[in-house]
């Protein structure tokens, strides 16, 4: 039995959420909802929308190539610092994001430290498009990686053991054991890592900048656009928030406590 | 044409250092307490487990050189380890399929395997639906159907409820021999060692203490272990003629007359126990008090203290009749051609 909740638990309860909700709430009403036809179809926005996509997926793509790999070695295996690896892993989740960006302008920048060699290569990340990508997967990647290693606990991993013994190889038991057991965490870690890099904002145009049709993404857009074209901003925003809540809702029983 | 292995693997402070080899058609079961290495023992077999040094062959050819899909070897885990996506026509269908069989060929195959093994009906079944002896029987179709050269069960009867423990068993049993190459067994049941097995192999600490024909490790245990497994008072002692004198000082007369270190057992149901001093001829007679009475279904094990511990069981009636309980002092006697001895 549980007694019931003193009022001032209640009290403040209620204001954490009023606080939660009044700006959102805010936002909606506010949203010049007759010109939306007319604003979203701007070039200007158009492209950031494109951009915006193309730097988020690319990051969760990028996500997935390196971050299921890492949460693999972190969840199965045993080797010394793993435990030190975990946490600088996390790391990005409650890094200042322009301190992010910094920190990638100082490695991957023109003189950064693995910058030079990128540079001799031909490959130039600062202020283009693949460095908006970078900067979304530097943010982003932890959420795959603790989704994922979160799935692979609830693993048992001898069915890896299981597959072997009956002329499974590596790959095949990755394929047709461990991918279908895992694809509830890997669609989840996707979700997050996307809806984190779509909204990337201060790593961003730290290390990539703001040129327009190459590095300015949606979350810029809106905030340039504030000063300008305040409706155009609101709007904007009321369509990432729009996206939050489509991530949350696909995340249903996982994050929102559902059955 | 066997099985060889002679199995090192280290986990400090953890070795297991065992040779053991099994012959085409013949079951042997590994028996031992918890953490003897056992699991271990059928993993480094299997390959999953890296050997520290040691060689497993078949027939003459090794195989711990080869990763585990390549040995050839079917594995049934302690609780089936059945694919929990995949239903259990596709569990069985798994193997097949990793070889290279068509979807089509592989259920068909896979099919007939449950059928033989009387679950044909539970094909399109998930593993969480499966009861617990279905799911034993999925996962022993599933380590047949791949055709190994060598079967290793672990407990692959552990933790059923008792019917369709012996309707496993059954099947187990058939199965087994049907397969015709080596198979080895874990168990922790002296029923199942002694049912399957035709040898058994005991393995304590990470080392086989004693192994040989199942009736006769049954019948000359070596150790503590074997002897509560397999249900008799075993004691170490010093023979000098009839009289043997146990490592606790008490003394015992057998009806050998050997100069040795011996083993000496006595079957629970040589101990008769009475409320007087008995009469008549028993050549051992002791008192004694009960440290543990341990109902059973038609018998009763009473366990007694003193230099000579022994364990007596007796008929359910007679317990109710003698009033046994913990803390009765009771006489104990034993025949001295009840008292088996044989070399230390």
């Amino acid at each position: 039995m549980t007694r019931r909740p003193s009022p001032v638990v209640v009290g403040l309860a209620i204001v954490a959420a009023a606080f939660l909700l009044l700006p959102l709430t805010g936002l909606v009403s506010r949203a010049p909802w007759s010109g939306a036809a007319r604003e979203l179809g701007r070039p200007e926005f158009r492209t950031a929308l494109r951009l915006s996509l193309i730097c988020s997926l690319g990051a969760t793509a990028i996500s997935l190539v390196l971050g299921v790999p890492l949460a693999m070695l972190l969840a199965r295996h045993r080797f010394p610092g793993r435990r030190l690896l975990r946490g600088l892993v996390l790391l990005p989740m409650v890094l200042p994001p322009v301190v992010g960006g910094v920190a990638l302008l100082t490695a991957l920048g023109r003189r950064g430290i693995a910058g030079g060699l990128l540079h001799r290569a031909g490959i130039a990340l600062p202020f283009t498009t693949a460095g908006a990508v970078v900067a979304g997967a530097f943010v982003a990647l932890p959420f795959m990686v603790v989704t994922v290693e979160a799935g692979l606990r609830s693993l048992d991993a001898r069915l890896d053991d299981a597959a072997a013994t009956l002329g499974a190889g590596r790959w095949q038991t990755f394929r047709r054991v461990t991918l279908p057991l895992l694809a509830p965490s890997l669609w989840a870690g996707g979700a997050l890592t996307w809806a984190r890099a779509l909204g990337e904002f201060g790593a961003t145009i730290t290390f990539a900048g703001n040129a327009p049709g190459r590095t300015r993404t949606l979350p810029i857009e809106v905030y340039l656009a504030l000063e300008s074209r305040p409706e155009e901003a609101i709007l904007l925003s009321v369509l990432l928030l729009g996206v939050s809540l489509a991530v949350l809702l696909s995340l249903r029983g996982r994050w929102l406590g559902l059955p | 044409m066997s099985l060889d292995a002679n199995v090192v693997v280290r986990r400090d402070p953890f070795l297991l250092s065992a040779s053991l080899s099994v012959k085409r058609n013949e079951t042997v079961a590994v028996v031992g307490p918890n953490g003897a290495g056992k699991s271990t023992l059928l993993g480094a077999i299997a390959g999953l487990l890296p050997l520290t040094e040691g060689s497993i062959h078949l027939d003459g050819h090794p195989l711990h050189t080869r990763t585990p899909e390549r040995r050839g070897i079917g594995l049934v885990f302690q609780d089936g380890l059945l694919f929990p996506h995949l239903s259990a026509v596709d569990n069985v269908a798994f193997g097949l399929s990793c070889r290279g069989v068509r979807r089509g060929e592989a259920r068909q195959r896979a099919r007939r395997w449950l059928d033989a093994l009387g679950v044909g009906e539970r094909a399109p079944a998930r593993p969480a639906q499966l009861s617990g002896g279905e799911a034993r029987r999925v996962a022993l179709a599933r380590a047949l159907a791949v055709e190994p050269q060598v079967l290793l069960l672990d407990e692959p009867l552990a933790s059923l409820d008792a019917r369709s423990r012996s309707e496993t068993r059954a099947a187990l049993v058939e199965h087994m021999t049907a397969f015709g190459g080596p198979r080895l067994i874990v168990t922790h049941d002296p029923v199942d060692a002694l049912t399957l097995a035709d040898r058994m192999v005991i393995l304590e600490n990470g080392k086989v203490v004693q192994e040989g024909p199942a009736i006769e490790v049954a019948a000359r245990p070596r150790s503590a272990y074997v002897a509560e497994f397999v249900g008799l008072n075993l004691y170490r002692a010093r023979a000098e003629g009839e009289t043997l004198t146990t490592d606790d000082g008490a003394t015992l007369v057998a009806a050998g007359d050997a100069r040795a270190r011996v083993f000496a057992v006595v079957h629970p149901r040589a101990v008769a126990l009475h409320l007087e001093h008995p009469e008549g001829s028993p050549r051992n007679v002791w008192e004694a008090t009960i440290t543990e009475v341990e109902v059973q279904t038609e018998r009763t094990r009473v366990r007694t203290g003193g230099p000579l511990p022994i364990v007596a069981e007796v008929t359910a009636e007679s317990a109710a009749g003698l009033g046994l309980r913990r803390g009765l002092r009771v006489w104990l006697s034993v025949k001295a051609t009840e008292v088996q001895t044989y070399p230390a």
